[in-house]
């Protein structure tokens, strides 16, 4: 995501006078659909930017924040003296889309620190409390790397190390929230499925849930056996070791291994003693998917066979799929897709994290993808076998959980609107009609009908009382629209649903510290007494659907995964049956929030844009071509990042007369602020070029003038690209006896890019990629050049398992006209085996075809004083052919081989290639092979 | 060429560094030579009146920032430690450097001073011991040096020629004037508190919540008594009873004999901050930013102050104001009586540093390094 987002930069300074430059990117994009109308409320330590009708939830946020201040400064013995920018987005969706952060944000994220401007950026989840947890777990990572960086410069060490990620986010959570029933899911499973991972290890689950778990437990486990001024004093240790062990050792005053022992103890003392009365899934059911994860399942038999739908990811992009249901069959059945998504704009992503499907017995199936600007409902025929139609909700921005009614003609679901409010909605589907059930700040979530559709059960955090903010059960009249408790327990519920005889009322409680199944039951006047434990499985049942009344799909973690489980409630003993009341007389008042109180005028402000300083290097290099050159990059932005500024100067004089002419300057402004990005600058340059375009030509050149450009995106996956640019030149061409050449260029070029590829560890293994250029540059004054550019560049991946692919490239570019500047092509990116960048012609075809395969997944090498580890080694088999030829077309071009590609870091993948080159028109091999290693991400 | 090497050496001479050698010292001038004036730590001084407002008078750096401590003067010198190894002395009048003393580590402490010899202990880079360091500042050298296991970011304590000195695994070392050890006596608890001696009794507690007496004679432990569930404040006492805060928020008064408790009044937060004491209040700091002024005997609160900053440091208590240093960049001057806020003396960064005064100054330490006279105005 960087990369693009530097390259970006790269074209939009250099490519100016390059204006038919080859070597641009393809990539996705993220697009502003909304215009923020930005907002800022000045506390005591905050400036909170919000936008639109988000004030309330931005109100109350800022009062979490100076709550977590004055809590953090004392749990830190430390003060952040700065004003810290707390930025909210209503939604997961406007938080994506972000200019705060160059790269794409994955449906994971509920929030990050961002240390360039100190920048704290949270998208509101439809849930306060979860809100204030975000808030909370940000501020600690602010107070957190404030203080350390002031330990270092305290004691005048530089600031070159930071904790380990595990620590950071494992102290993040642990002073932000309590234990709760997710975090207790994934260390019982990593502990009771030997997936545990010790201290001195924990890099094996570097940047996972799992390790933010292990990390707050970690410090949980401190706090109890060594005390929880431990904690601090670790921090307040950090400037003494350059290892991090060593700080703990110093501090615990214990050796990592006997910490270790000691929190491995801990675990397996608390965790083991399940076994006696709890199970793992595959015990109690049975497991019946084995690939991929596996969420939402939906039973449907319309068909005259039982199938399930579900969502699920089982190639790298979410997708709507079914299989069958045949839980008396041994082989795990397979799975066939109905919907793709991640490849086109209306089915862009589908949250496999929430509840997003519902099936119809009458062969009717409902989905929500994200598409574009908001979430969508779609309708699926199950029994045809073919989409119906999508709709969206002009004032819904994000939908989850639908579910029919028992005829299938109404939906209930929840939404989230621009206020940010989850609310429970009830949709008449043959009227096209919306009608709004709740309208307040508690999350409601997870609705559902009773037979008669005369009440929505749903889950809401809106209990009062004495178990205040649990999710508990409530009903709401479709009529009346009053809301009255179901369950009043100390404890949270989600996804109630009805036995397919519309008898009995399940729901998913965490009573027992984990999440299992239980029956409503109901006394002689109808009344909810209380709810009776159905399940006791060791890790969470995340959701369930009926096969028929006895037999349940759930889905499950286990094992650090997701899958579909078979369970049948008859094989269940009564005696673990476990009933637990409702506790009515304990409720009370729904509770409400308090927001900061902020004098109007001058505390809340309309947003200006304030501009820091980003980035800044200075370099100076030599070498035996170019000589010496000196320079420095600095970038501005805006503290939403939506307007960048890039100051280049550099100097290419090699004698001091020379200085003054010799400096190289590039101005570039960049604005993403609205759907349409644009950018524009102005540019000298003046010095020695080579010109990889000509055989070898080195002439100097100097040349001033300006660009403009613009990106307007359709979508994640396509996007328009239009630039101008007027270039003066006057260049000294040696080979033609010293002569000057002059010229003003006008450049215009209108692009097509279309990307949906999906990348492996070394470039894409599925989907599509092109881009169409028309350019049009003429010398405007001396007539010296006038031609016109066309380039397609189309690529497709083929994908035949989950980790292998057929690639395929098919190239033009083509130039004609006076002096029309050359392509060039050779090398370890395109015509393998030749010469890099040796093939020269104003038209220039490629065309590839090549086999990518996993070949090493992990290459561990242990030495006597550290190990090094390489993972995800890729194989290729490989086709190239091209040509390139300026009037008259010469030969073909080939090369046939395979070749090795190491991804490191994500950063760079290196490559090494071998083959034979075909030559003499495609006709002869070469005799013997060639050998060529260099860099850069497969075609 | 010749430009080149004259650039090189201004630029070596002035990154070069005067040792610490103060061979013209007055050795029974008026100091500061422990943290909080005397033994007992009561940072009261009931004979200075504290203006109230306070402007700059001059700045200096140190190398590295302060820990939560105070400064040392000795005759017409200020003495700072940092926590980059460098011991630095000042001209009290002008602020002009003196001479430094560099050393591989932290110092956490006010450098202890007894005849011509500076006491400090370097808590060692890379290291898991700290050393402990006699320096004759007479003739530029040091004389003792100690390894010990562990960190000391306690303060030292001087009683008459002996040094004693605790260490955050709890163990009390006692030291005569030429480095040798009488004594080391362990307790088993770590500790975040500075010593204190009164009677023939040094005094600290641990984060386990003990208070402990150790006789300063034979090094044996005379009383082990569980007061709180963690105490990370130091002590400080009026030759009565000792005062402590606990991290639970709670200031504390026990008997000096026999460790009872006397009164225990609830505050807003942690405390780190030592309780000055002054002949019939105890003032006291709160990590929650708040300032108390409590009544000694029965433990009532007087008044409070919210700074809405962070208060970690002892308050300095003269005659009419006291000073209260907090890490949101401003110094407090506040009347001892009522509480009311006199004037805010404001700082680029965080104050570190309790005041301490000499001839008409006040001198304050506060982040990154840097040294601050002040005057009344």
């Amino acid at each position: 995501m960087n990369r693009i987002s530097s390259l970006l930069l790269f074209l939009l300074i250099f490519s100016v006078s390059y204006v038919d430059a080859q070597y641009y990117f393809f990539g996705r994009n993220k697009v502003q659909y909304e215009d923020f109308e930005w907002q800022v409320i000045k506390t005591d330590h905050f400036d909170i930017y919000y936008y639109g009708e988000f004030e309330e939830i931005a109100e109350i946020g800022a009062k979490f924040a100076e709550e977590a201040y004055d809590e953090l400064k004392v749990k830190f013995n430390h003060l952040v003296v700065t004003r810290i920018p707390l930025i909210f987005y209503n939604t997961h969706i406007h938080f994506q889309q972000t200019n705060t952060l160059s790269g794409f944000i994955p449906e994971g994220v509920g929030g990050f620190f961002e240390f360039l401007k100190g920048r704290v950026v949270i998208p509101y989840l439809g849930s306060i409390d979860k809100f204030r947890h975000v808030i909370r777990h940000e501020l600690v990572h602010v107070f957190m790397t404030s203080k350390v960086l002031n330990v270092m410069k305290d004691h005048r060490i530089p600031a070159e190390r930071y904790p380990p990620l595990w620590f950071v986010e494992g102290i993040a959570e642990y002073w932000s929230t309590t234990w709760d029933t997710q975090a207790e899911m994934v260390m019982r499973d990593a502990v009771l499925n030997n997936r545990f991972v010790p201290l001195s290890q924990i890099s094996r689950i570097y940047g996972s849930f799992q390790m933010y778990k292990q990390g707050q437990h970690f410090l949980e486990f401190v706090a109890n056996t060594y005390g929880e001024d431990k904690i601090l004093m670790i921090l307040e240790n950090f400037w003494r070791f350059n290892k991090f062990s060593e700080i703990l050792e110093f501090t615990l005053g214990d050796r990592i291994e006997v910490i270790d022992e000691k929190w491995e103890y801990s675990l397996k003392q608390r965790y083991y003693p399940l076994y006696e009365n709890r199970f793992p899934h595959t015990v109690q059911a049975k497991k019946i998917t084995n690939e991929g994860f596996n969420f939402s399942p939906n039973f449907y038999s319309g068909n005259g066979e039982n199938e399930i739908i579900y969502l699920g990811n089982k190639q790298g992009y979410s997708s709507l799929y079914k299989m069958p249901y045949k839980p008396d069959e041994t082989e795990y059945a397979d799975s066939e897709v109905l919907v793709r998504g991640e490849k086109e704009d209306v089915f862009e992503s589908f949250h496999i994290l929430q509840p997003s499907v519902a099936v119809h017995n009458g062969g009717t199936a409902a989905f929500i993808t994200k598409s574009k600007m908001s979430d969508m409902l779609h309708f699926y025929d199950l029994k045809e076998d073919e989409y119906i139609k999508g709709k969206r909700f002009d004032e819904l921005i994000t939908i989850k959980a639908p579910e029919f009614s028992r005829e299938g003609d109404r939906m209930v679901f929840s939404a989230t609107d621009a206020k940010g409010f989850s609310d429970i909605y009830l949709y008449d589907i043959g009227m096209d009609k919306l009608s709004r059930l709740t309208n307040d700040y508690y999350e409601d979530s997870d609705p559902v009908l009773d037979s008669s559709g005369t009440f929505v059960y749903f889950v809401s955090d809106r209990t009062g009382g004495k178990y205040e903010k649990t999710n508990n059960l409530f009903r709401i009249s479709t009529s009346t629209l009053r809301t009255e408790y179901v369950t009043y327990i100390n404890a949270n519920f989600n996804s109630p649903g009805f036995s397919p005889d519309y008898k009995t009322l399940y729901v998913n409680c965490d009573i027992d510290g984990n999440f299992n199944l239980y029956k409503l039951e109901k006394d002689q006047d109808d009344n909810p007494k209380g709810i009776t434990q159905q399940t006791h499985f060791l890790t969470s049942l995340f959701d369930f659907t009926f096969a028929n009344n006895n037999e349940l799909i759930t889905s499950a973690f286990e094992n650090f995964s997701f899958h579909f489980y078979s369970l049948k409630l008859n094989k269940i003993p009564d005696s673990l049956k476990i009933f637990t009341p409702n506790e009515f007389h304990f409720v009370g008042r729904a509770w409400e929030e308090e927001k900061i109180v902020v004098d109007i005028e001058s505390d809340r402000l309309r947003y200006e844009n304030s501009y820091s300083l980003d980035y800044a290097v200075s370099q100076v290099i030599t070498d035996p071509v170019y000589g010496t050159r000196g320079g420095a990059l600095l970038t501005l932005s805006d503290l939403l990042g939506n307007d960048k500024y890039l100051f280049l100067l550099y100097n290419t004089a090699e004698v001091t007369s020379e200085v003054l002419r010799s400096f190289n300057v590039a101005i570039t402004r960049i604005n993403s602020a609205k759907r349409s990005n644009y950018g524009y600058g102005v540019f000298h340059y003046n010095g020695r070029r080579y010109d990889l375009r000509e055989s070898n030509t080195f002439y100097y050149e100097r040349s001033f003038g300006g660009f403009f450009s613009l990106l307007y995106p359709f979508s994640s996956f396509q996007r328009i690209e239009a630039s101008v640019s007027l270039a003066n030149s006057d260049k000294e061409l040696p080979e033609e006896a010293f002569i000057n050449r002059k010229s003003l260029l006008l450049s215009n070029t209108i692009s097509f890019v279309h990307d949906n590829s999906l990348w492996g560890p070394s470039g894409p293994i599925d989907g599509s990629r092109f881009r169409v250029l028309l350019g049009y540059t003429s010398d405007i004054k001396y007539s010296n050049a006038n031609y016109y550019s066309f380039i397609v560049d189309y690529r497709k991946y083929l994908r035949l398992t989950t980790r292998s692919a057929i690639a395929t490239r098919a190239s033009l570019f083509y130039n004609d006209g006076k002096e029309a500047r050359r392509y060039f092509a050779g090398g370890s990116w395109d015509l393998r085996g030749w010469p890099r960048w040796s093939i020269r012609g104003e038209k220039l075809w490629l065309s590839s075809v090549e086999l990518r395969f996993p070949l090493v997944d992990v290459l561990y090498l242990k030495l006597p004083i550290f190990g090094l580890a390489f993972t995800s080694i890729r194989g290729a088999f490989y086709l190239d052919a091209g040509g390139a030829w300026d009037n008259k077309y010469s030969q073909t071009l080939g090369s046939i081989g395979t070749g090795i590609r190491i991804n490191l870091f994500n950063a760079i993948a290196f490559r090494y290639d071998i083959g034979k080159k075909i030559e003499n028109d495609f006709n002869t091999l070469q005799p013997g092979l060639f050998y060529q290693f260099f860099f850069g991400w497969d075609f | 060429m010749k430009l080149f090497i004259f650039i090189l050496l201004i630029i070596l001479i002035s990154g070069c560094t005067r040792p610490l050698l103060l061979d013209n010292i007055r050795l029974n001038s008026e100091k500061y030579f422990v943290y909080g004036g005397d033994n007992e730590r009561k940072f009261n001084y009931p004979e200075i009146n504290i203006s109230d407002s306070l402007e700059f008078v001059w700045n200096n750096d140190l190398n590295g920032s302060q820990w939560t401590t105070s400064l040392t003067i000795m005759d017409n010198l200020l003495i700072a430690a940092d926590l980059s190894g460098r011991v630095t002395a000042f001209d009290l009048k002008t602020g002009k450097d003196k001479g430094v003393l560099k050393n591989d580590g932290g110092i956490f402490h006010q450098p202890a001073v007894y005849k011509n010899k500076l006491h400090f202990v370097v808590n060692n880079d890379k290291e898991e011991y700290s050393t402990l360091v006699y320096y004759d500042f007479i003739n530029n050298k040091t004389v003792i040096e100690h390894q010990i296991e562990g960190n000391v970011r306690n303060e030292l304590l001087l009683d008459e020629k002996y040094l004693f000195m605790l260490t955050d695994r709890g163990v009390l070392h006692k030291y005569n004037p030429v480095g040798n050890e009488i004594f080391s006596t362990k307790t088993e608890g770590i500790t975040q508190t500075s010593p204190i001696l009164v009677g023939k009794m040094i005094v600290f507690a641990n984060i386990s919540g003990e208070i402990i007496f150790i006789d300063k004679e034979t090094g044996k432990i005379e009383i082990r008594k569980k007061i709180a569930k963690s105490i990370q404040s130091n002590l400080s006492s009026d030759g009565k009873n000792i005062y402590t805060g606990t991290a639970e928020g709670d200031l504390i008064c026990f008997n000096i004999k026999s460790a009872e408790i006397l009164w225990k009044t609830s505050l807003d937060s942690k405390i780190f901050a030592i309780p000055s004491i002054s002949d019939e209040k105890i003032f006291i700091g709160t990590l929650g930013g708040k300032v108390y002024s409590i009544n000694k005997i029965t433990g009532d609160i007087v008044w409070e102050y919210d700074t809405s900053g962070l208060v970690n440091n002892a308050i300095f208590v003269g005659k009419n104001n006291i000073l209260v240093p907090d890490l949101n960049r401003k110094l407090h001057i506040l009347s001892k009586q009522d509480g009311s806020p006199k004037s805010i003396v404001n700082f680029e960064s965080r104050v570190k540093t309790t005041p301490i005064f000499h001839d008409s100054l006040f001198y304050i330490g506060y982040d990154k390094g840097n040294i601050a006279a002040l005057r009344g105005i």
